[in-house]
């Protein structure tokens, strides 16, 4: 399997992003390139949980952005951020993944997903908190797997999952049904 | 949370807005003028027993209406914190209901751009269903979180009906 790391385009990046993502841009690692492959981004949403996104559909990271809470929102989307002039809902992943109940809320990097309407022929955007930087991965068929071996608490909000080399399984996100979904518990 | 770099945001106003800050445990929400009717203050409530989920009744034109006393998470609370000090009085549906608050002030805002809260943020849990962004008075943009009658009454109803 071809594992290739880069970071967000250096041209799109800027101050503290931009040296990383200079830096990232060299340790391309080497190897061999299988057919059929596809890009995803993956990000780490809690200790004990990745996700992936499809290329297209990130757009920036922010670190330390502005949060407004809304009082009686949804836990894992309680914060609103000001962003290129829009409100952004953000999500917060420790908060869906029941075991973890908010704990690993110490981070302050946020990616910024770009969720299309087709209806409406429009751009609209949302947050995701990660902990870690976002890795941009190739994935091919053969790591595909069955939807019922997602983590339950992911599995209704995932489009597919694919696993990786270190045997870990890895959901793709249905970001712009996650958005568009109004969920009451 | 202020931006200083937002020039170019869409405001959808062209005319002055009058919006009412309402304070809450220093957390502001804003009612926009015309969803008021009025307001009084405190001492002028009659105190509820406490087996109500309302904290009190105010009379507006022979009828009485319930007040009703939210902590800044909206979370309905049976008794009246000191700082609560004066109850505004919105309608909707021809219901009439109070809402005590901290303070209150009344802003106008040249421009503003309301839009609905995210689908994915909205909850039985809370009675705001629009956010906006507005330029204040130091020419910067802000976010702010709008109660309107509406909302407000259909949320204080829901809470009204819960189980204790």
């Amino acid at each position: 399997m071809y594992v290739k790391t880069r970071w967000l385009d250096p041209a799109e990046a800027t101050g503290k992003w931009k040296n990383k993502a200079m830096l990232a841009t060299s340790v391309i690692q080497p190897s061999k390139i299988e057919e059929q492959s596809l890009s995803a981004w993956v990000l780490q949403v809690s200790s004990e949980q990745n996700i992936a996104i499809s290329q297209y559909e990130m757009s920036h990271i922010e670190e330390s952005p502005i949060l407004k809470n809304i009082p009686g929102a949804p836990e894992w989307c309680r914060h609103v951020m000001l962003w290129k002039n829009q409100i952004i809902p953000v999500m917060d992943f420790t908060y869906i993944h029941s075991s973890l109940d908010g704990q690993d809320s110490s981070s302050n990097m946020y990616c910024i997903l770009r969720l299309f309407d087709n209806k409406n022929q429009t751009t609209k955007y949302g947050a995701i908190k990660i902990l870690q930087p976002p890795v941009l991965e190739s994935v091919t068929n053969h790591q595909a797997i069955d939807k019922i071996d997602i983590d339950s608490g992911i599995r209704d909000i995932s489009i597919s999952a694919f696993k990786r080399g270190d045997e870990s399984i890895v959901p793709i996100l249905d970001i712009q049904n996650l958005f568009n979904t109004t969920v009451e518990i | 949370m202020a931006e200083s770099s937002l020039a170019d945001v869409n405001f959808s106003s062209k005319q002055a807005i009058s919006i009412i800050a309402l304070e809450i445990d220093s957390q502001v929400f804003y009612m926009p003028q015309s969803d008021l009717m009025t307001f009084e203050n405190r001492q002028s409530l009659k105190q509820q027993p406490g087996d109500e989920k309302s904290v009190a009744v105010m009379e507006i034109a022979n009828h009485q209406c319930p007040v009703y006393c939210l902590s800044a998470d909206f979370e309905l609370l049976n008794h009246i914190p000191d700082k609560r000090s004066v109850c505004i009085v919105t309608a909707y549906n021809n219901q009439r209901l109070g809402l005590l608050c901290d303070k209150i002030h009344k802003l106008e805002f040249q421009q503003i751009r309301i839009e609905n809260i995210p689908v994915c943020m909205k909850s039985k849990n809370t009675p705001i269903s629009r956010l906006f962004l507005y330029r204040d008075e130091a020419g910067l943009v802000d976010l702010g979180m709008m109660l309107r009658n509406d909302s407000l009454i259909k949320y204080l109803n829901v809470c009204e009906n819960k189980v204790a």
